[in-house]
């Protein structure tokens, strides 16, 4: 990568750990360390959480989604809206009116304290394997891209992020984020400006070269509970999700604690639910206008350098054939795209197109072939969907823009990664420590070992991100675990909401719902995880209010806890 | 339903319908893009 582009990583970097530090100058308290003293606008908490859940999986992967499979993707989304909204009316105001650190330890207050103990486990275990995931993703994809070993990739992205999150807490994360945030669409624009100037083709001749490829269709209105992205079940199942994700899930929660009244935390979530699907649709416009891109300039056979080294090392000769056959037949798509671009009347469009996918499917059989050759040689699965952004980025835009978009991908990296320390620090201190081990030191006490708890999970989340390769099938079995109890935690929370739910019901409701969602999911394998979400919380909603029951002292503690009573 | 704890006046459940309502612009807008960008140049 050229200097420049160089520079202006590390300038980024540096700014980011300075102005951290300069954040920390009014976190001597941990109210102030993990809610900011309640002190956030509403756009900083709004960026914030746009920014967290902008990962660099979405600047790296997500395009990559959208050059091989097109925008369907964003049907996920669907939902997002409405569960904002109804986040905005329920749990919002209760969970930052009722003065908590933490989700879980509202539910001790409503519920009992083993509920509180096992929701907030739950939370440590899946959150911090998947910290380490996040770490790991665009780790690898850097480490590949760049020739540099995965500890420094790793460490380019941890040691910053530690160093401002540890010191700075939940105030240098959000001021941390809004910037970050406005790096990442600074960087998304500049790169859809510049492949529309590039492209050797119309923007309306490039959406119909991608259209008829089936890449511009955004609805599928099967109901198909094995199918992943559709309409349905990006409406039912992705409302849930989001009603998980942003309700109970500490790293969201707590960045709309820290908003300085319940008015601006509400508007915070709704920047979200304006934003989120038009800022999907950019990120995956990326993709489809590099797959239109790559019709007339020649693309590498294979994205990921790595195994296109290996093959090469190893298998030279056959390589070498399938990229002679791939050349000549990507001329011929070429011609055959410039043909249906050019074609003056409908029928001879619609021949020349009928001949493009011709091509473009014998395209993608020798891409096929070619990633399995990369998987009989590396023994890895050779998906190399997450490397085609970095390599276009790498050789096809200008210097300066290229240091833009890394900057944005580690931009991105760092504040999911961030949030989602202070967030295991909170939870580790608030929710254990505190409430099991010492509850009566003073606050500088706290703080200490908050500082500590969030520099323990950052070198946590780095050794699992260097080790991701070796941990990979126990991440893989973490993250399903999680898949589990995600919907059936929102149950939880949804019984919290209904005066009948008492203490013994929700914990064994969360208990038979991730009973329910594990064997639906083993049962079952393929049902789409997004409907997970909704059998879980639906069974721990319904297993809840059957067993209602209560003890006395139950009675007594859930009585004086505000409830969350929805009214809509 | 009731709640002690949280304002339950009829002010905030106005506030939440205009809330809901232009979240519900917004999205019908953003559906209504893909929709036709998916009707003109879907195969």
């Amino acid at each position: 990568m050229h200097w420049i582009n160089w520079l202006i990583v590390v300038v980024y970097l540096a700014y980011v750990i300075i102005d951290g530090i300069r954040k920390s100058r009014d976190t001597d308290t941990i109210h102030g360390y993990f809610l900011a003293s309640k002190s956030l606008p509403w756009w900083v908490v709004g960026l914030s959480v746009m920014a967290t859940q902008l990962s660099a999986v979405t600047m790296i992967g997500t395009p990559g989604q959208g050059a091989t499979d097109g925008i369907r993707f964003i049907q996920l989304y669907f939902g997002l809206p409405l569960a904002m909204v109804i986040l905005g009316v329920t749990l919002v105001p209760f969970l930052h009116g009722s003065g908590v650190y933490t989700a879980y330890e509202y539910l001790e207050r409503r519920f009992d304290a083993r509920t509180r103990s096992l929701t907030a486990f739950l939370f440590l275990l899946s959150r911090g394997m998947s910290v380490g995931a996040i770490m790991a993703a665009p780790g690898v994809v850097l480490s590949a891209i760049f020739g540099i070993p995965l500890v420094w990739s790793v460490a380019l992205i941890g040691v910053p992020t530690v160093i401002y999150t540890m010191v700075g807490g939940v105030q240098a994360v959000a001021w941390a984020d809004v910037k970050q945030m406005v790096l990442i669409i600074v960087a998304l624009l500049a790169i859809v400006v510049v492949l529309i100037i590039q492209m050797p083709v119309q923007p309306d001749d490039a959406l119909r070269i991608a259209g008829a490829t089936g890449r511009l269709k955004a609805f599928d209105f099967s109901f198909d509970l094995t199918e992943t992205y559709t309409f349905w079940s990006g409406i039912i199942g992705g409302t849930f999700l989001m009603l998980s994700y942003f309700g109970t899930d500490q790293s969201q929660v707590q960045r709309y604690l820290a908003a300085e009244s319940v008015d601006a935390a509400r508007s915070s979530l709704l920047m979200s639910a304006y934003c989120k699907i038009p800022l999907q649709g950019l990120v995956l416009l990326v993709g489809v206008l590099v797959f239109v891109y790559y019709q007339f300039t020649p693309p590498p056979l294979l994205f990921n350098p790595t195994h296109e080294s290996a093959v090469v090392a190893e298998r030279g000769d056959v390589y070498d054939a399938l990229r002679q056959d791939y050349t000549s037949t990507f001329k011929l798509r070429e011609q055959a795209a410039r043909a249906a671009v050019d074609a003056t009347d409908e029928n001879g469009a619609a021949r020349a197109m009928e001949t493009f996918l011709a091509r473009e499917a014998d395209i993608q059989a020798i891409r096929g072939r070619a990633l399995t050759l990369a998987e009989e040689v590396t023994g890895e699965a050779s998906r190399d969907t997450n490397y085609i952004i970095p390599r276009f980025v790498l050789s096809e835009l200008p210097i300066g823009l290229t240091g833009l978009f890394i900057a944005g991908v580690l931009a991105a990296a760092m504040s999911s990664i961030a949030a989602e320390l202070t967030s295991l620090s909170t939870t580790s201190v608030i929710d254990f420590y505190r409430r099991w081990v010492k509850d009566d030191a003073d606050d500088a006490h706290y703080l200490r070992i908050s500082r500590g708890a969030t520099a323990f999970w950052g070198v946590f989340a780095c050794v699992v991100a260097i080790y991701a390769a070796t941990l990979g099938s126990l991440i893989e079995v973490v993250n399903r675990f999680g898949s589990f109890f995600y919907g059936s935690i929102l149950g939880v929370f949804l019984l919290a909401m209904m005066p009948r739910a008492q203490g013994t019901g929700s914990f064994f409701g969360l208990l038979v719902g991730m009973g329910v969602v594990a064997a639906v999911a083993f049962g079952a394998p393929d049902v789409s995880y997004l409907w997970h979400n909704v059998i879980g919380a639906v069974t721990v909603v319904i297993v809840g209010l059957v067993l209602g029951g209560r003890g006395r002292g139950q009675e007594a503690q859930a009585d004086r806890a505000p409830r969350l009573i929805v009214r809509l | 339903m009731t709640n002690e704890d949280v304002p339950s006046s009829a002010a905030p459940r106005s506030t939440f319908k205009t809330t809901l309502i232009r979240v519900l612009v917004v999205q019908v807008v953003a559906l209504t893009v893909l929709a036709l960008i998916q009707l003109r140049y879907h195969g």
